[in-house]
């Protein structure tokens, strides 16, 4: 039996969230490559995600700005920037429709100095995002983009499919291929030379032949 | 995940919790006991694992010196959802859930510090990992000199700078990820910018050759 101790514990802190901090937010819904928020503007509401998929993009001194996040249903966007300078340290962009709860930042703020249980529920949440940014930086420092390459596939999938799966990749080949620190030739080129594993791709979807073969191409101790 | 990655949070979270010392073999919680603790490892190594129907078992992780658990379950579920033993004589500092609450409760201004380093060190995260995806090894090489210039208290605006690294070369490699032997001879190959590193020592020529170096990045 595989069970995954790091998603159990992300889905209970996700759960959580969802559960506590949806009523105190407004529905709103965003539509596919709407910008939420931009770099540098003042966080006056943070948005509970509730549905759909969004992309954060760090901006570097030079100006360009570089995906660093990929976000999902119970993830909390602009927490940071609350607690920090009260500046949104992203440019956050939505890659798939959904729907979202908009808080007001002043009140979360208010509320988490009062309330020691949400408090808690925030570290946790952050933990989270923590915990996957170090993960990412991990795999750039130590794997191939063949191999990173293999692990997103892989995190698309269903968890413990032996047998052959179909995935949609969530965002445009140039977006995928740089938030996985490449370009978009070299990622070309990559799914290409994963044919060889029995990934094949065409369009937005791509098939998975061997996930356990795959998997272990990913997870080599010996990067290329 | 290592509390030093987490240091404020834990310095709050843990002030005044007690120190255990367990056996090898102790059972710490089991499946289905309410998640009312979290558990720091000083010394040791606690494993955790599921029960299958069948009878055996499934290591899921090992814990050991500095890692802490339980942390999630104690936030978002009522009950374990696994078991959690001592693998050999362990040292162990146990933080309750009421003892936690009632300390952010009690201090609600080291609510929002607490917050706020935990916010810092994944902006500082995902800013190196920004780095990581854009920046070639000798450009990220200069981020690093020049924040280390910055820690250092060096005068950035323009010319000429010195100043004494705060960390062996083996750290630095291993935060702009690169080998330590890739790192030397990249120091060498950064001559060529003006920059010059002996050991701890390093004299940045002209800061703004280094910007400029930075800058590149993205053409």
């Amino acid at each position: 039996m595989h069970v995954d101790v790091e998603a159990l514990s992300d889905s209970a802190v996700v759960a959580a969230a969802l559960r506590q901090l949806r009523p105190l937010g407004r529905a709103r819904a965003v539509g596919r490559d709407e910008v939420m928020v931009r770099a540098g503007e003042p966080v006056t509401e943070v948005f509970l995600v509730q549905s759909g998929r969004f992309i954060g993009f760090a901006p570097l001194d030079s100006g360009v700005e570089v995906p660093v996040d990929e976000v999902m249903h119970g993830c909390l966007l602009g927490l940071p920037g609350l607690f920090t300078d009260g500046l949104h340290p992203f440019t956050v962009r939505a890659v798939a429709a959904g729907e979202v709860a908009a808080i007001d930042g002043g009140l979360l703020r208010e509320r988490a100095e009062k309330d020691a249980e949400l408090a808690l529920l925030l570290v946790a949440l952050l933990s989270v995002r923590l915990r996957e940014c170090i993960g990412a930086a991990g795999e750039m420092k130590l794997r191939t983009v063949r191999q990173r390459t293999a692990a997103y596939l892989l995190r698309l999938a269903p968890r413990g499919r032996s047998g052959p799966v179909e995935v949609r990749l969530p965002m445009p080949k140039k977006l995928l291929a740089a938030h996985l620190g490449m370009t978009q030739q070299s990622f070309s080129r990559v799914l290409r030379t994963l044919r060889a594993a029995g990934v094949t791709v065409r369009g937005r979807l791509a098939t998975i032949a061997d996930p356990p073969g795959l998997s272990a191409l990913a997870t080599a101790e010996d990067a290329e | 995940m290592k509390s030093a990655r987490l240091g404020p949070l834990l310095d709050v979270l843990l002030d005044q919790a007690p120190v255990q010392d367990v056996p090898a073999g102790a059972m710490l919680f089991s499946q289905g006991d309410p998640a009312d603790r979290f558990f720091l490892v000083v010394s040791g190594k606690v494993r955790l694992y599921v029960a299958e129907p069948s009878g055996g078992e499934t290591l899921l992780h090992v814990f050991s010196d500095g890692e802490f658990f339980g942390l999630p379950a104690m936030v978002g579920l009522k009950r374990y959802p696994v078991n959690g033993e001592a693998l050999t004589m362990c040292r162990l500092v146990v933080a309750s859930r009421a003892a936690v609450l009632a300390r952010l409760a009690a201090e609600p201004g080291r609510v929002t510090a607490m917050l706020g380093a935990l916010s810092a060190r994944y902006l500082g995260m995902a800013r190196d990992l920004a780095e990581l995806k854009v920046l070639s090894p000798t450009q990220r090489i200069c981020c690093y000199l020049l924040r280390a210039a910055d820690r250092a208290g060096a005068s950035l605006a323009e010319g000429e700078v010195r100043f004494r690294l705060d960390v062996q070369h083996n750290l630095i490699a291993a935060s702009v990820g690169l080998a330590p032997e890739n790192l030397s001879r990249a120091f060498r190959r950064l001559t060529t910018l003006g920059i010059h590193v002996h050991r701890s020592e390093v004299l940045l020529e002209d800061v703004r050759r280094l910007r400029d170096h930075i800058a590149s990045a993205g053409d």
